[in-house]
């Protein structure tokens, strides 16, 4: 049983139709990843599945952990152990570093579990130990970055969708961020991860969906996709 | 007499300081102007005659019982009314004339059940004045300010010690990201709601023992109230309480010195002369941190 499965998943925002019959799934333990260029519904198809776009535009099926989920709220999937990085990374600016992070652990009630594993967190992103007192909205793309992961993995979940979290970065932070992607895999994170940075995409996930105007257009294995001619030509550059 | 009107200025500032404080927090976390909020404070202070006077309850188990009930009260109003308007999508400027509406709702029902005519609070101390430096105070006064400092201590420490009112700020500034976190955004505001009409039911239960209880009071002190949140900065707490110590002040110096029917109409002159000067308050947001 795959831990998300997808179902012929359509979205409307009022009439444009977003989603066009999208079918994908993760297995435990995978990166999957899914690519596409701007405006394919990257974004849109996480927040349907993730329950944070309104439950009235949702057509099709999505099953986590074999239970519907399809049109639940937000709050009700994260509780369920689907945590989101968002896209442009929505951290709060006015709370602490830590303030973050509490709020990502916002329904657990383990307090000595959830301090062991912030400082679990604070290793695998140091610069977040250093600036743990100071304003969320006072940190670096990167650092930002870095907290909205954290606060997604303080929750302790069984997926986490990453929404572009290479948008707006310098490589050298990409290559950081991407290194701790691969780190909370080898610890058991299951990950789907959006992104138009597909190279480094490709060569972080085991799967990956190739997403064109609302529809899935390809599916392979990324060593297979980055050798295709089209994905080539279309995502890497030539 | 100078020293009289320093306590009369802190005590009503005090006040309106409460008052704004529940125009900013409902404006903080939801960017609506609470029209109602007044009413609120009308609802509260006859609700808390009644339990106090008609019922014969302490004057504590009454502050108590009416700030509970009034807690309920606003977050049953943000759950079934005002988080069904914004579900549709229904604009700010629509919200507003939606609380608009409910005041007048409440004033029309607070003058159904309760009648018209104001209604004697009775005295909470039996020492009828206190003499501070030569200055005779009511002993409920000097109460109003102490309960203002509490009250607002207390909003600080929820807000900045807890982590339901944490996630109300979270909420407030990124209600898709809270989302995200796992918070009931809408329960998160019905939080807020109540704890408005929680401090709402203070300002009544501060203010009946000065004004007496009747329908009229919310209008009284409601703008006076926005007034204060609006110049202090609006939606920042701390900037309430500041705004409203300050229009405490000016009032009843003008009051003392000059003359006391004028007294009214400084609340507005400082409101215009405020939004002239420094259009986003003494503390906007992004000068100190945002509570």
């Amino acid at each position: 049983m795959a831990l998300l499965e997808v179902k012929d998943l359509h979205y409307f925002y009022g009439n444009v139709h977003a989603l066009k019959g999208v079918s994908l799934r993760v297995e435990q333990g995978e990166i999957v990843t899914l690519i596409g260029s701007n405006g394919a519904g990257k974004t849109t198809l996480l927040r349907t599945v993730s329950g944070l776009n309104p439950a009235k535009g949702i057509r099709g099926e999505v099953l986590f952990d074999g239970k519907p989920i399809t049109g639940a709220k937000g709050h009700n999937v994260t509780g369920m152990g689907m945590a989101q990085v968002l896209e442009g990374r929505h951290i709060f600016p006015k709370l602490t570093v830590l303030e973050n992070i509490q709020m990502g652990a916002y329904l657990r009630r383990d307090k000595a579990e959830i301090a062991r594993q912030t400082e679990e967190l604070f290793e695998l992103f140091p610069r977040l130990k250093e600036r743990e007192r100071s304003l969320g909205g006072t940190l670096s793309g990167g650092e930002q970055e870095m907290l909205a992961i954290a606060r997604a993995m303080i929750s302790n979940p069984k997926l986490l969708l990453l929404d572009e979290p290479s948008m707006g970065l310098a490589p050298l932070v990409i290559h950081e961020i991407f290194a701790a992607i691969r780190k909370l895999r080898e610890n058991g994170t299951t990950i789907l991860l959006v992104e138009q940075n597909s190279k480094a995409a490709l060569s972080t996930a085991d799967r990956g969906y190739v997403l064109q105007t609302g529809e899935i257009v390809m599916e392979d294995t990324c060593e297979n996709l980055a050798k295709d001619p089209e994905v080539k030509k279309a995502y890497l550059g030539g | 007499m100078l020293i009289s009107i320093i306590i009369a200025g802190l005590v009503m500032g005090a006040i309106y300081g409460m008052v704004g404080l529940g125009f900013s927090i409902i404006f903080r976390a939801s960017g609506i102007m609470n029209l109602a909020q007044s009413e609120m404070i009308t609802l509260a202070s006859l609700i808390g005659v009644t339990l106090y006077q008609t019922v014969g309850l302490s004057f504590w188990l009454a502050l108590a019982l009416t700030m509970l009930i009034m807690f309920a009260f606003g977050a049953l109003l943000q759950l079934g009314i005002i988080s069904k308007y914004a579900d549709r999508g229904v604009a700010g400027i629509y919200m507003v004339l939606v609380t608009l509406g409910l005041s007048k709702m409440f004033n029309g029902g607070c003058e159904l059940i309760f009648g018209a005519n104001p209604i004697q609070f009775p005295s909470v101390f039996s020492v009828s004045t206190v003499n501070i430096l030569g200055a005779f105070v009511t002993p409920e006064r000097i109460l109003s300010f102490f309960l203002s400092a509490i009250g607002m201590l207390l909003i600080h420490l929820f807000l900045t010690k807890t982590k339901v009112g944490i996630a109300t700020r979270a909420c407030a500034s990124d209600a898709v990201a809270a989302e995200a976190c796992g918070i009931n955004v809408v329960k998160s505001n019905a939080v807020v709601w109540g704890l408005a009409s929680a401090v709402a039911a203070m300002c009544g239960m501060m203010l009946g023992p000065i004004y007496g209880a009747a329908i009229s009071l919310g209008s009284k002190v409601g703008t006076k109230g926005m007034a204060s949140s609006v110049s202090g900065g609006f939606g920042n707490i701390y900037g309430a309480m500041v705004g409203g110590l300050l229009l405490g002040m000016v009032e009843s110096f003008v009051g003392g010195y000059v003359n006391s029917t004028m007294k009214d109409m400084v609340a507005y002159l400082l409101l215009f002369l405020m939004l002239c000067v420094r259009p986003t308050g003494l503390f906007n947001e992004q000068s100190i941190r945002d509570v």
